[in-house]
């Protein structure tokens, strides 16, 4: 049951991070909105470990540091990465790190793009493997509960 | 400006002594430089004045940081002010870049490979118009002269226009400023950074003939504030605020009203201004050399 219970938290975040990508990508074309204030607004909004993430890259950008995004967005990744996030994801989204905010509006869109594309075939995936579990701990309940109901006859 | 500077930069500038300072330049593996009122000063990395040699040498990390927040990491965010040379900070302050130039279809798309940064502090000088004012807007009345100050570059002519701006807005009168390279209000995200004025809107960085059509049609002013007049599509945007009766200052490179009447563009160009400032440098910028009236003004 936990098993079903992890795949479906993963489907809750792949599409958290989706909704976060899109909303990027959206302010970036028509807003022109930065990086900080994308991602500070986002991150009172997301819950979870999309949340954290989020909540770490606001934390040290309004540091004034100047560290550079990519190295900021690869420590966030380390929460997802905890959290159990396919690996494929998590290397799709380190190298979007290397290259968000650094060049021009088209660019970025394209990159962002490309990830959407990705992290929406790694959650197809993901629902896919939540709703195998989900029917194969239905199965076996209800097997366990008529095995149950023939001993007791 | 120094939080926009990368943290090494900014503790060598903490232990320094500034005297009015002007400029931070970070040139990439070359010596921190600043310029105050003693001139330009190499800076050691203990923030003592220092021969070249032993100046504190800017590394890629130190210009990359800088530019990391000077940039808020957002590149895309600043294009168009990116490909004009220049971004405005909070303060009105200014940073030009140097690199390399990526042109596409022929017109400059962005710069590369950053190599210098230069920090150019913000100064408005307040009062600055008081000496003309008078002349400008008539006293007792809410009526101004449309106004040209002239001047070779850097002799104090957008100091003068802002202050006229800001105390013509003060004084009662709807102002918008075209701001077409964002000299004269130094916006950061829309907000002007220096002082315009209370009755002041700011069209930030449209270019003049769809900010002045934008501020006639939109935002009912009496007086249209611009920069740098001089190019062929100037005398239809003049003409146009004539037309709708609203009054113009604005400022003009030139060291003299008779050599300006004589250039191409300036026929049909000039006759809607009343007044015109003549300033040069000769006790240094902002000196008021002659004040005339023009075009039969009264």
């Amino acid at each position: 049951m936990l098993i079903a219970q992890s795949f479906a938290h993963q489907v809750q975040n792949l599409r958290q991070l989706i909704t976060f990508i899109q909303v990027l990508e959206s302010e970036i074309q028509f807003a022109r909105t930065t990086l900080p204030d994308v991602i500070l607004a986002q991150a009172k909004q997301c819950s979870g470990d999309v949340g954290t993430f989020l909540g770490i890259l606001s934390t040290t950008l309004q540091a004034g540091t100047g560290e550079p995004l990519g190295v900021i967005w690869g420590k966030g990744l380390e929460t997802l990465s905890a959290n159990g996030f396919p690996r494929a994801v998590l290397e799709d989204m380190r190298t979007l790190g290397d290259v968000l905010g650094t060049s021009d509006v088209s660019e970025q869109v394209k990159h962002l793009r490309v990830l959407l594309h990705r992290l929406e075939q790694a959650l197809k995936l993901a629902e896919e493997q939540r709703d195998k579990q989900t029917r194969l701990w239905k199965y076996l309940g209800f097997s366990a509960g008529l095995l149950i109901c023939l001993l007791l006859l | 400006m120094m939080k926009f500077l990368a943290p090494t930069l900014r503790m060598i500038l903490s232990q320094a002594s500034l005297t009015r300072l002007e400029e931070v330049r970070i040139r990439l593996n070359r010596p921190l430089m600043i310029k105050d009122a003693r001139g330009c000063v190499f800076l050691s990395a203990a923030g003592q004045p220092c021969p070249p040699l032993h100046g504190y040498v800017v590394n890629r990390d130190d210009l990359d940081r800088t530019l990391q927040l000077v940039t808020d990491s957002s590149w895309y965010a600043w294009e168009q002010e990116i490909q004009g040379g220049y971004l405005t900070l909070p303060g009105g302050h200014r940073v030009g870049m140097g690199g390399q130039a990526v042109y596409s279809d022929g017109r400059l798309k962005t710069i590369k490979n950053i190599s210098s940064l230069n920090f150019r502090q913000a100064r408005e000088v307040i009062g600055a118009a008081d000496p003309v004012f008078q002349n400008v807007m008539l006293p007792g009345s809410s009526r101004i002269r449309s106004t040209l100050i002239v001047s070779p570059p850097g002799c104090g002519k957008t100091t003068l226009l802002r202050d006229l701006a800001r105390q013509v807005a003060n004084h009662g009168l709807q102002v918008v400023v075209v701001d077409e390279r964002s000299e004269i209000a130094s916006c950061h995200r829309g907000v002007p950074q220096l002082d315009v004025g209370l009755q002041t809107d700011v069209l930030d960085g449209y270019e003049k003939e769809i900010g002045v059509h934008h501020a006639l049609r939109g935002l009912g002013p009496q007086v249209i504030v611009t920069d740098e007049i001089g190019h062929g599509g100037d005398a239809t945007i003049l003409a146009d605020i004539a037309r709708s009766g609203v009054k113009v200052i604005a400022t003009c490179h030139g060291d003299s009203w008779e050599t300006l009447q004589r250039k191409t563009w300036a026929k049909g160009s000039l006759e809607m201004f009343e007044l015109v400032i003549i300033l040069s440098r000769r006790n240094g910028p902002g000196t008021i050399e002659s004040v005339l009236r023009v075009n039969g003004s009264t």
